[in-house]
């Protein structure tokens, strides 16, 4: 019963048009055997960032202890960042990769944010109102739209087919003095925004004139430097020399039995 | 560690695989033939797998090994026994086919 339950949310959030916003599915990263080793010192993260490594790409390895390189991410390029893990050294290191593609780690000061909901509340969150509420009953059945943050891009636009109508429990007045309200949680629905003079305005309708960028890190464009400089890399759990050791204690003793084989013939 | 044993025991596995795959079509069939080819991606192969890792690029490190392997068949040429025609041939073809085949798989 359980596992038909389970079915059932899977394919309504599949009809509902979620894969471009934020769901309540946490993300375990699968076949990651340094995440399964530190699970408890990565803490969840669910951001988005640009990457913007100082030679012109970043790279990503197979852990922050091993140096194999999965593969390399041009500067600009945007990676999701599941989880974080800080290092002996102090370096912060975000896995990457998502449902179908290969993980990954990446040192996170090669990273650049995507603005987001939390950098929204960061920059503006001292204006916020702490009133709640609920969206009047008559939007039940229309198409509404949900926002990253109020003047994101891209909201994206669900019907309204629930029982129960989105509620909010804070309220943001934009310089044109739209009023919005913040859903916590609403049917898988985590940590949006809907218009709550117009909800079925989009981008166009509400900002005719656009918006101003926000406020993001400066970004160097992708362009290949001079010369490259040193990077972070994962610090291997195994001492190199050994390695070193057991190769040439190798090739001693095929050496030796070469010339054992040579003689016996 | 165990990505790096895996690096190995994969790439000399493969390189085992081919190689004597190669030197069949050379003639090199009985056991003692084997041995040899064996024997010889065993000295070479875990080597220049450690130094690609290290960072130095593949093909001089590849050329190396076609040098040591096209010498050390070349030694064992010299006894007709072990009916070895062209040894530098067998060491360019076996390590060109299992150096491409690597890229491949990669």
């Amino acid at each position: 019963m359980k596992k038909l339950i389970c079915l059932c949310l899977a394919a309504l959030l599949l009809l509902t048009n979620l894969p471009t916003v934020r769901a309540d599915v946490i993300f375990v990263p699968m076949g990651d055997d340094f995440f399964d080793e530190h699970r408890d010192e990565c803490a969840y993260h669910d951001r988005y960032y640009t990457a913007q490594g100082p030679n012109g790409d970043v790279t990503v390895y197979e852990s922050p202890i091993s140096d194999r390189v999965i593969k390399t991410v041009d500067n600009g390029e945007t990676l999701w960042v599941s989880y974080v893990y800080t290092d002996s050294d102090g370096t912060q290191w975000g896995c990457t990769g998502g449902w179908d593609d290969e993980n990954g780690w990446v040192p996170m000061p090669y990273l650049a944010l995507v603005y987001d909901h939390i950098s929204f509340a960061e920059e503006y969150g001292h204006t916020f109102l702490q009133e709640a509420g609920e969206l009047d009953k008559k939007w039940q059945g229309k198409e509404i739209y949900f926002w990253e943050y109020p003047g994101c891009p891209e909201p994206v636009s669900i019907e309204l087919l629930w029982e129960h109508m989105p509620s909010y429990d804070c309220i943001y007045v934009d310089e044109n003095g739209s009023h919005w309200g913040q859903i916590n949680y609403y049917y898988g629905l985590r940590d949006l925004w809907f218009n709550l003079d117009t909800p079925d305005a989009d981008f166009a309708t509400l900002f005719p004139n656009g918006v101003e960028a926000p406020s993001q890190p400066v970004q160097s464009e992708p362009t290949e430097p001079a010369k490259r400089v040193d990077e972070i890399k994962p610090q291997p759990d195994f001492d190199i020399t050994i390695v070193v050791i057991c190769v040439a204690a190798v090739m001693v003793v095929s050496a030796l039995l070469l010339i054992l084989l040579k003689r016996k013939r | 560690m165990r990505y790096l044993l895996e690096m190995f025991l994969i790439s000399l596995g493969l390189t085992w695989l081919i190689e004597l795959t190669i030197a069949a079509f050379f003639g090199l069939r009985d056991k003692k033939s084997m041995l040899l080819v064996l024997l010889v991606n065993l000295l070479t192969n875990p080597a220049a797998v450690l130094i690609c890792h290290l960072g130095i690029p593949e093909l001089p490190v590849e050329l190396a090994v076609m040098a040591v392997e096209a010498f050390v068949y070349t030694s064992f040429s010299k006894d007709e026994r072990w009916q070895i025609t062209h040894p530098v041939i067998l060491s360019v073809s076996a390590n060109l086919i299992a150096w491409f085949a690597g890229i491949l798989l990669q």
